[in-house]
C-alpha cells in the first residue's frame, strides 16, 4: 500500500463560519495506480489534492505514506519528503518566468542538493520523455500552453518521485494539447508512475484505471475502469 | 544552490529592470548621500588624531574670567618650576601681523614664536631640517606652503635667509626647517616658527596677558591627576597678582584631540561639535529614506513572487532556503546600490567639497567596508520581511487563489507606513533647508549697525615707536580721489587688535557691567558709518571728546603701567545701554558712568550694534572713547565712494610703502570679510539643500515605484468601479488622494521634529528669522506637489485603461 488516508477532515475557519472541505475520508492508493478524482466545484477534490501533496494539512485524521505517518511531520520534514517522493502538475503550469524550461525542469533537484552533472542528465532524459528537448533554453512566456505543460510535467518526473499529482493538468489546453498530455500521464502511468489527478473532464477520468467521485467532501464513488 | 540563487537574481535584476533601477536608485542615492557625509564627521572627528603621540598632548589654559585658548606666559615658568618632567612648551601667536621679507617681496604674516622644546610635543614631520637643530636663535622653520611662498620651492632652501619685521624692529633668519604641510585636519597651525628667546616670549610677562598656548606632553596617569596637580599653581607663582586676584585663577588641561570642539565652546577656532552630529543625523536620515524606499520596493517586489516560492515549496524547498534565498537576493542588490553610491560619491565630491567647503577626499579604505556593512545591513533588512511573509503562508492557498499573500492589509499597511517614514526624514529636512536658507539670507542681508560697503581695513604696524606714522598715513589717505574718510581705531570690521574689558557701573546701579572699552578717532564712528540712535557722535571741538592719553589701555597692560585712562565724553552702543540698566537710549545720554571703580565718562551718545564679525554671537556691550594721538595696535579703515576699489586699493599700496616701506599691506574688504563671516552658514546650508533634495528624490523614487505597483495591482479594482459607473477623473481623483495620504501623515508627523531641531539651531544666533508656520506649510505643497507629480501618470494610466483588460487582469 503506497498511501493510506483514515478519516482525514479538514475544516477551514473564520471568526464567524467554519466550512468543512473534506470529511471523514478514507482511502488506499496502492503503487503504480492511475487515480483520477472528478467532482463538481467546491467538493473538495483539490483540497484532498493538496493534503496528498503536503501542501496542506488536514485538521483531522491520519495520512500514511508507505511506513511514515505525514499529519507528525513538521514543515521541514515535509519539505524534505516532497523533495524526495511527489512530483506536481498544475492546472495553471505554475512555470517560473525568470528561469529557461531547462532552469525549471532543474530546480526539483537543485533542492536536493543533487550534483550538476546528474542534474544536467536528468533534465535532458525528463525532456526528451515528454518532447520538450527543442525549448529547453527558452522561457515560459515564450511557450505555448500545451508545451508549458509538458514542461511542468517534466519537472514532476525529473525526480523520479513515487507519486505523481495532476490538479486538472489539462484545464488550460485546447483539445489536441490535453490529449498530448494525457497520452504522457499515461505512459508514465504504464512505465510504473503511481499518479493521482483532479479533472473535470469525463473523458480523460475514464483513461485512469480508477475513478473517485466526490461530493461535499466526501468521497461517494470509487470505481476501476475497465481498461 | 548559491549558483541557482545568483542566477535567479541576475534574472530578477534584467527581467525586473524598472524594479531593479528603482530600488538601486533610491538605494544609491541615499548611501552617496550618507557616505559624503560620514566622511564630513569622519573628517570633523579626525581633527588632530595624526599628529604623533597627540593622545599624550594637552593644552594647559590659566584663566580667572573665561577660558581662553591662551593663558599667560607664566604658566610656563609655574610648570617648569613644578612639573620639569612635563615637557612644557610655549607657543605665542601674534596679536597682529609681521612682514617678511625676501629680497624684493613683502608678505604681511601671522608667526608663531616659541622656544626650543616644541618638538618635544609635535613631533611634527619634517621635510628638511633636523629636528633636534631646527629651534635654534635666528633660525625659521617654515611649513611646506610658506617656503613655496616665499622661496619659490620647498627643497633646498636650508641656511636661505628672510627678513622678519615685527614691531619696528627687523631680523634676518635662516631657514633651519621645513615642515610636511600639515593636514587640514590640524588645530595647531604652525607656518611660520620662529624660535625665540625667553626674553622675547616673555615681553608681556604679566598673568592677565594671555598671549601664549601652552602644551605639555605627559603620560595618561598624569593627565589624570591634572585637576589635583594643577590645583593652585598660579597661586603658588602669583607673582604681580593681589591674593585676592590670584584666587580668581584656574588652570585646566585640554586634550589636544577634543580641542577642535572644545575651542568652539569658548569662542575661539573650532567647530561647534552639534554641527557634524547634525549632519551625520541628516546622512542617517538619507540612507534611512534609501533603505526604506529599498524595503518598500523589495516587498512590494516579493508579493508579486509568491506563486513563484509557492512553487519553490510544492518542490521542497524549505523555509530557510527561501529565507536565505531572499535575503542574499537583497543584500547582492544593495551592494550594486553600494558600487553607483561608491561611483556617484567619488564623481560628486569634487563638487560638494567647492560647495561645503570640508577639504574631505573619498578614503576607499573607509568607504567600502562602510557601504559594505550598509550594504549587509539594509540587504538583511528589505530581505526579512519578503521572507517572513512569503515563507508562512501555505502553498496550496496561493497557487488555488488570485490573491497573493503580502498583498493584503499587512503588507499595504506595512508599506503605507514605511512611505510615511520616508516622507517625514524629507520633509524634516526640506523644513530645516528652508529655515537655514532664510536664516542665511538673514545674515547676509542684515543691517549691522554700520555701511558695509565702500569699506577697506589693514591691520597697521603694531610699533610703539612708529605710532605718529598713522597720522600720516590717515591724511594722505584720506586725500586720495574719492576716499571719504580714513581713520584709525582698535577696533574695526573683521575684528580689531585688542579686546580689553571694563567693569562698568552707573549711579543708581551697583551692579557693574562689563563693556568692551574701544579706542577710536572723532572721525572714526562716522567713517564706519555708525548707526546713531540717541545724542551725538564725537566732536573734536568739544572739550572732553577726544583727548590724548598717554598710553592706551591695551598699553597699559602691555606696559604694566597703572591704568591711567583719564576722563572722555563716551559713546555706547545699544547692548550697552541694556548692561547698564537704562530705560531707554535716550536716558543714557548725559549720564556719568565709572570705568574700573575709577574713571568717570559722560556718555554722550548711543549707536546701533555693530557687527564686525562672528554672525552668530551677540553683539558685546562696548564703549567708544577718541583720542586725538595714535592708537597702539590700530586699524586702518578708508571709506571711498564714487571710485572703483581696486583704483582705491592701488593708491593705498602706494602711499603705505611711503609711510611703512619695511612692512606689508594686507587690505582687506568689509564686504569681503562679511562674505567670509557668513560663508560657513552658506555651505551648510547648500550641503542641507542637496541632502534634502536627495531625500525628498529618493522618496519620490519610491513613491513611484509603489505607484507602478499599487496601479497594476488594482487595474481589477480600477476596472469594476469603471463598470459601475466611475469616470476616470473618479478613478484618479480616488487613487491621488490615497497615494497622497501618508504623504500627509508624513508632514504632519514631521512637523514638531523639524520644529524642534530648527528652534534649537535658531538659538545659537542673535540675530535669527522667526520660525513662521509658512515654512511648514510650504513645505507641505512642495511634497505634495511633488508627490502628485510623481505617481500622476502611472494613475491616470491605470484610470484610463480600458475596463474588459483592466478585468481581464484578474
Amino acid at each position: 500500500m503506497l498511501i493510506e488516508l483514515s478519516h482525514i477532515q479538514r475544516l477551514y475557519r473564520s471568526d464567524e463560519v467554519q466550512t468543512t472541505a473534506l470529511q471523514d475520508i478514507d482511502l488506499q492508493i496502492e503503487t503504480g495506480e492511475f487515480v483520477a478524482i472528478m467532482g463538481p466545484s467546491g467538493c473538495g477534490k483539490s483540497t484532498l489534492l493538496n493534503i496528498l501533496g503536503t501542501i496542506d494539512r488536514p485538521t483531522g485524521g491520519s495520512y500514511r505514506f508507505g511506513t511514515q505517518e505525514l499529519t507528525a511531520m513538521n514543515e521541514a520534514e515535509l519539505a524534505k519528503f516532497r523533495r524526495e517522493h511527489l512530483g506536481y502538475v498544475f492546472q495553471s503550469f505554475n512555470l517560473i518566468d525568470e528561469l529557461t524550461i531547462e532552469e525549471n525542469i532543474e530546480l526539483a533537484l537543485i533542492y536536493r542538493e543533487m550534483p550538476k552533472s546528474e542534474r544536467r542528465e536528468r533534465v535532458a532524459h525528463a525532456m526528451d520523455h515528454v518532447g520538450i528537448a527543442h525549448r529547453a533554453r527558452h522561457y515560459p512566456s515564450q511557450l505555448s500552453g500545451g508545451q508549458q505543460q509538458r514542461a511542468a510535467i517534466a519537472r514532476a518526473i525529473v525526480g523520479q518521485p513515487s507519486l505523481i499529482l495532476a490538479d486538472e493538468p489539462t484545464g488550460n489546453l485546447d483539445t489536441d494539447n490535453g490529449a498530448q498530455v494525457m497520452d504522457i500521464l499515461q505512459r508514465l502511468n504504464d512505465e510504473g508512475a503511481t499518479i493521482i489527478m483532479v479533472t473535470h473532464s469525463p473523458s480523460h477520468a475514464d483513461l485512469a484505471r480508477r475513478r473517485i467521485d466526490m461530493l461535499d467532501g466526501q468521497v461517494v464513488v470509487s470505481v476501476r475502469n475497465a481498461i | 544552490m548559491l549558483s541557482h540563487i545568483a542566477l535567479v537574481f541576475w534574472r530578477g535584476i534584467v527581467q525586473r529592470r524598472l524594479f531593479t533601477t528603482l530600488n538601486v536608485l533610491g538605494m544609491a542615492l541615499g548611501m552617496a548621500t550618507f557616505l559624503t557625509l560620514a566622511l564630513i564627521v569622519r573628517y570633523e572627528f579626525s581633527f588632530d588624531r595624526w599628529i604623533p603621540h597627540a593622545a599624550d598632548i594637552y593644552r594647559l589654559d590659566a584663566f580667572d574670567d573665561s577660558e581662553a585658548s591662551v593663558s599667560s606666559i607664566r604658566l610656563v615658568d609655574a610648570l617648569r618650576a613644578e612639573h620639569p618632567d612635563w615637557n612644557a612648551t610655549a607657543v605665542l601667536r601674534g596679536f597682529s601681523g609681521a612682514t617678511i621679507r625676501v629680497n624684493e617681496n613683502a608678505w604681511d604674516v601671522f608667526i608663531a614664536r616659541t622656544d626650543p622644546h616644541l618638538f618635544d610635543v609635535f613631533a611634527l614631520p619634517l621635510l628638511e631640517g633636523d629636528p633636534a637643530t631646527a629651534l635654534v636663535p635666528d633660525g625659521v622653520v617654515l611649513s611646506q606652503a610658506e617656503a613655496l611662498r616665499f622661496f619659490g620651492t620647498d627643497h633646498g632652501i636650508l641656511g636661505k635667509t628672510l627678513d622678519l619685521t615685527q614691531k619696528g624692529q627687523t631680523h634676518r633668519l635662516h631657514v633651519t626647517g621645513v615642515l610636511k604641510e600639515l593636514p587640514a585636519n590640524t588645530t595647531p597651525r604652525f607656518d611660520i616658527i620662529v624660535p625665540s628667546s625667553g626674553a622675547a616670549l616673555h615681553i608681556n610677562d604679566l598673568w592677565p596677558m594671555a598671549t601664549s598656548e601652552i602644551w605639555v606632553r605627559v603620560s595618561p596617569s598624569v593627565a589624570s591627576q591634572f585637576p589635583a596637580l594643577l590645583q593652585g599653581l598660579v597661586q603658588r607663582h602669583a607673582a604681580g597678582l593681589s591674593e585676592q586676584e590670584a584666587k580668581k585663577y584656574v588652570v585646566r588641561g585640554r586634550a589636544l584631540t577634543s580641542l577642535h570642539f572644545f575651542d568652539a565652546t569658548i569662542g575661539m577656532r573650532g567647530t561647534d561639535k552639534r554641527l557634524p552630529v547634525i549632519l551625520g543625523i541628516v546622512g542617517l536620515l538619507a540612507l534611512g529614506a534609501g533603505l526604506v524606499n529599498f524595503v518598500t520596493l523589495s516587498t512590494a517586489l516579493a508579493a508579486t513572487r509568491a506563486r513563484e516560492v509557492a512553487m519553490r515549496k510544492v518542490l521542497g524547498a524549505t523555509v530557510l532556503m527561501l529565507g536565505l534565498s531572499f535575503t542574499a537576493e537583497a543584500i547582492g542588490l544593495a551592494l550594486i546600490a553600494a558600487f553607483v553610491a561608491l561611483a556617484l560619491t567619488e564623481l560628486t565630491l569634487p563638487w560638494i567639497t567647492t560647495l561645503s567647503g570640508w577639504p574631505i577626499r573619498l578614503d576607499f579604505g573607509f568607504a567600502v567596508p562602510l557601504l559594505i556593512i550598509t550594504s549587509v545591513i539594509g540587504g538583511a533588512c528589505a530581505g526579512a520581511y519578503p521572507s517572513w511573509v512569503l515563507s508562512r503562508f501555505r502553498p496550496a492557498t496561493v497557487l488555488s487563489s488570485a490573491r497573493l499573500p503580502g498583498s493584503g492589509r499587512l503588507g499595504s499597511r506595512l508599506r503605507e507606513g514605511l512611505t510615511i517614514v520616508q516622507f517625514s526624514f524629507a520633509v524634516t529636512l526640506t523644513i530645516c533647508t528652508l529655515v537655514i536658507w532664510r536664516q542665511t539670507h538673514l545674515l547676509q542681508t542684515m543691517d549691522r549697525g554700520f555701511h558695509q560697503s565702500g569699506l577697506l581695513v589693514s591691520h597697521l604696524p603694531n610699533d610703539p615707536t612708529e605710532r605718529l606714522r598713522q597720522q600720516r598715513l590717515s591724511d594722505l589717505v584720506r586725500d586720495l580721489p574719492g576716499v571719504t574718510g580714513a581713520t584709525v581705531s582698535d577696533d574695526a570690521p573683521g575684528g580689531g587688535s585688542a579686546g580689553i574689558t571694563f567693569d562698568t557701573t552707573r549711579p543708581g546701579n551697583a551692579t557693574p557691567a562689563i563693556l568692551a572699552v574701544i579706542g577710536t578717532q572723532s572721525s572714526t564712528l562716522p567713517v564706519w558709518g555708525a548707526h546713531l540712535l540717541a545724542g551725538r557722535l564725537f566732536d573734536s571741538s568739544h572739550d572732553y571728546d577726544s583727548r590724548p592719553m598717554p598710553a592706551a589701555p591695551f598699553d597699559s597692560f602691555l606696559t604694566g603701567q597703572a591704568l591711567a585712562f583719564g576722563t572722555h565724553n563716551v559713546v555706547i552702543n545699544e547692548s550697552a545701554v541694556r548692561a547698564l540698566g537704562f530705560a531707554n537710549d535716550a536716558s543714557a545720554i548725559g549720564t556719568p558712568i565709572t570705568l574700573h571703580g575709577k574713571d568717570v565718562q559722560t556718555i554722550i551718545g548711543v549707536i546701533a550694534d555693530m557687527r564686525f564679525k562672528d554672525s552668530r554671537a551677540s553683539v558685546t556691550p562696548a564703549l567708544y572713547y577718541a583720542i586725538s594721538g595714535p592708537i597702539g595696535y590700530g586699524v586702518l579703515s578708508v571709506r571711498y565712494r564714487n571710485a572703483p576699489e581696486n583704483t582705491t586699493r592701488a593708491a593705498i599700496a602706494t602711499i603705505w610703502k611711503q609711510v611703512y616701506p619695511e612692512s606689508a599691506l594686507n587690505l582687506r574688504s568689509v564686504g569681503d570679510i562679511i562674505d567670509e563671516d557668513v560663508r560657513p552658514e552658506q555651505q551648510r546650508g547648500m550641503l542641507m539643500i542637496v541632502a534634502s533634495f536627495v531625500t525628498l528624490s529618493i522618496s519620490c523614487v519610491g513613491l513611484y515605484g509603489i505607484a507602478v505597483f499599487n496601479v497594476r495591482r488594482r487595474l481589477f479594482e480600477i476596472g469594476v468601479r469603471k463598470v459601475l459607473g466611475a469616470t476616470a477623473q473618479q478613478v484618479t481623483r480616488l487613487l491621488i488622494l490615497q497615494f497622497l495620504r501618508p504623504v500627509m501623515i508624513a508632514n504632519i508627523a514631521a512637523w514638531p521634529v523639524a520644529w524642534w531641531v530648527m528652534r534649537n539651531w535658531l538659538s545659537g544666533f542673535d540675530r535669527r528669522i522667526s520660525l513662521s508656520p509658512l515654512y511648514f506649510a510650504l513645505t507641505a505643497l512642495i511634497v505634495l506637489a511633488l508627490a502628485v507629480l510623481t505617481t500622476l501618470f502611472q494613475i491616470r494610466r491605470g484610470a484610463r485603461s480600458a475596463p474588459a483588460i483592466a478585468l481581464g487582469s484578474s
